[in-house]
């Protein structure tokens, strides 16, 4: 049990813990289309077809990142895919992201794990507890105060 | 990768996302949420979309469990960038009680809420104070001044909303900045405790320090 530890994504055991409504959203959500398929050099997954758990698990806030390979290959990439590469060369939150490209959160997310899981964004979350993080909050508190 | 020979590669991050946090701002139908939002955002406030369980509301529990029927609900939020390595994202949560608040995505890291009252419609805010008592979340309550005008004084309020002395009652203005401004630091002052308390007790449990810098 002391392989390397998994990064923010979660394994691909994971892939049988894909929750069930996002199921439905499939019918809502437009399948990729397979003629741009056919020329990424990253296939991209269909957006129901297997996501782990870690990619559903990116926080509503988490900031997502191109990355070089992604800038690189962003115009060889489909549709959203190629927006959310584009969108991200600043930080932008899941939700931003979201609300931007005009789609659904939970098919933003879907999107965003996969890019991920092909290395074209990372995204970034506090490594710990946020809630608990006195020196964070703080910081919060003093920037806000300086605002008029 | 011999990269070496390629100094600025490596060297300087191109750039290291800033760390985010949230709060929420929770309230019945048109109790002024967006108002609120609009007002502290330094961006236009942005919506999405999002779905959300409709279920009993009160129940801490929010996975997603097959079966319970959802909602795609709208939602809008907007953000302050604190400085270059935090910022701090404001979401107004559809506040409707047949929502039932079972957005575990949303509360889930929130250091805390801030509950908009319309003094006219107390009960609108029932199930969001409910809410987040029930999963411990710190929360003030906000009374927006419409028009100036509050029907009932705060320890009315706090009365009819049944919260103990603890939970904090204000008076605010959706729509000025420094109204909504000190309202959002007033629930920041509830999380600070928060923490505060965490820190103290996981210290006197011997627990190792929970949150290091993870600069390096």
């Amino acid at each position: 049990m002391t392989g390397e530890g998994p990064g923010i994504t979660g394994d691909d055991d994971d892939a049988s813990l894909v929750r069930p409504f996002l199921h439905d959203e499939s019918g809502a959500a437009e399948p990729a289309d397979p003629l741009d398929l056919a020329q990424a050099p990253v296939r991209p997954f269909l957006v129901t077809s297997g996501r782990t758990k870690g990619a559903l698990d990116i926080p509503i806030e988490a900031q997502v990142v191109a990355t070089p390979r992604g800038r690189g290959a962003s115009r060889s990439l489909a549709f959203e895919y190629r927006d959310i590469v584009n969108l991200c060369d600043e930080p932008l939150a899941v939700a931003e992201i979201a609300a931007k490209l005009s789609l659904h959160l939970g098919v933003t997310r879907v999107l965003i794990g996969d890019l991920q899981h092909h290395g074209l964004v990372d995204t970034y979350q506090p490594e710990v507890d946020v809630t608990e993080d006195v020196e964070i909050i703080l910081r919060v508190i003093d920037g806000l105060r300086q605002r008029s | 990768m011999d990269s070496d020979s390629d100094p600025e590669r490596r060297t300087l991050p191109r750039q290291r996302p800033p760390v985010p946090v949230k709060i929420l701002v929770a309230g019945g139908f048109g109790v002024g949420k967006t108002t609120a939002v609009t007002t502290i955002s330094e961006i236009a406030p942005l919506t999405t979309e999002a779905q959300m369980t409709s279920a009993g509301a009160g129940v801490d529990n929010g996975s997603l469990v097959p079966g319970k029927s959802t909602t795609t609900v709208a939602m809008d939020f907007g953000r302050i960038t604190i400085d270059e390595s935090v910022k701090l994202y404001i979401f107004g949560t559809p506040g409707q009680d047949r929502f039932g608040f079972m957005w575990r995505d949303l509360a889930h890291g929130a250091l805390g809420a801030l509950v908009i009252v319309d003094d006219r419609r107390l009960d609108d805010s029932f199930s969001a104070v409910d809410y987040f008592e029930g999963m411990g979340l710190p929360f003030v309550i906000a009374v927006n001044r419409f028009d100036g005008i509050t029907i009932h004084d705060l320890p009315t309020i706090r009365w009819a909303l049944a919260v103990d002395t603890g939970t904090r009652v204000i008076e605010f203005d959706a729509r000025r900045f420094l109204s909504v401004r000190d309202a959002v630091l007033a629930v920041l002052e509830e999380a600070l405790a928060r923490a505060r308390a965490r820190r103290a007790a996981r210290l006197a449990s011997g627990a190792p320090p929970g949150p290091v810098d993870e600069g390096g």
